[in-house]
């Protein structure tokens, strides 16, 4: 996750082990945004999104000494979080598929934003990802919103990387059906 | 990018759909290096279907791409009040492999006649 000339997530987190506090909240910085989008996708709730968010990082720090030399930290932490947020959608009940009135539900009661705006695409978007299926939105969701290479959605998910690679395939498609009435270019494609 | 041309020359539309679909959400967060763009490009040029599937990631993206909340607080309240688990002076392993070797050789002394008085001799340094 680090750029050259940037300390890598493995040395960071070495580097807290050791006792360097600084090193933790800069290791978090790094994961706030492509973690808590993709928490948010699969949880579908903001708020949910930031506790799981902290619990990872808590889980993190708790079993530390765990981490193996050697290993990779990124796998390490959307694993956690993966176990978190199933564990969450057990205790909650939800089913493996979202029900689509979820998207509903975080919409403002009245909404002011008029068809076709900034809420009514952002409700949209967030309909076509919660529409498809369990597998295909969190390989979906790692890879463009977590920004994980397929190599490490491979091993959190533990699918092969032709499974992973077909996830993406069909998810992708099916995002692209969903959303193909919505301004087509207006995503900045090049 | 070795993955990338997997796809051959002239073969198959959806074959080179699959092939570059992985890389279509680097592509939407525009941070597809130059190597691997050049495989990607050539085939968003003679697929509408591909370039559509871009253009939805690029919307998805754009939508739910932005930075999200600082909850670092939280993360510092939860550690300083989490009580530290007692650090031990060798990692988990090492201890497990202690107390391995240990149950073998008190194993060993109860089993092979003679060895309990080595084995005493070596534990308690009396004969």
């Amino acid at each position: 996750m680090a750029s050259t000339g940037e300390a890598t997530d493995e040395e960071l987190f070495a580097a807290y082990r050791d006792g360097d506090q600084a090193a933790f909240e800069q290791l978090f910085r790094r994961y706030q945004g492509p973690l808590g989008r993709h928490l948010e996708r699969m949880l579908n709730d903001r708020a949910a999104a930031e506790d799981l968010m902290v619990e990872t990082f808590q889980r993190l720090h708790i079993h530390r000494d765990r981490f193996r030399a050697g290993a990779a930290v990124r796998p390490w932490v959307y694993t956690i979080a993966r176990n978190l947020v199933r564990k969450r959608h057990r205790r909650t009940g939800l089913a493996r598929w979202l029900p689509l009135d979820a998207v509903d539900a975080i919409r403002p009661a009245a909404d002011p934003d008029p068809p076709g705006g900034e809420a009514e695409v952002r409700r949209r978007v967030a309909t076509a990802l919660c529409a498809l299926p369990s597998p295909q939105r969190e390989a979906c969701s790692l890879r463009l919103l977590g920004e994980l290479p397929l190599e490490e959605i491979a091993a959190v998910t533990g699918a092969s990387l032709g499974t992973v690679k077909s996830r993406l395939f069909y998810g992708q498609r099916r995002l692209r059906e969903a959303l193909a009435d919505m301004d087509p270019r207006s995503g900045g494609a090049t | 990018m070795s993955r990338l041309f997997e796809i051959r020359p002239g073969g198959e539309a959806a074959r080179e759909c699959a092939a570059v679909a992985p890389w279509l959400a680097d592509r939407a967060r525009g941070r597809l290096v130059c190597s691997e763009a050049v495989g990607v490009d050539d085939h968003l040029a003679q697929c509408a279907e591909c370039r559509d599937t871009l253009a939805a990631l690029a919307l998805v993206w754009r939508t739910e791409g932005g930075a999200r909340p600082d909850v670092w607080d939280r993360v510092a309240a939860r550690l300083a009040s989490e009580p530290l688990p007692a650090r031990l002076h060798f990692p988990a392993d090492e201890w497990r492999r202690a107390a391995l070797a240990a149950a073998i050789l008190i194993t060993v002394s109860w089993l092979v006649p003679g060895a309990r008085v080595v084995t005493t001799f070596m534990l308690f340094g009396v004969g």
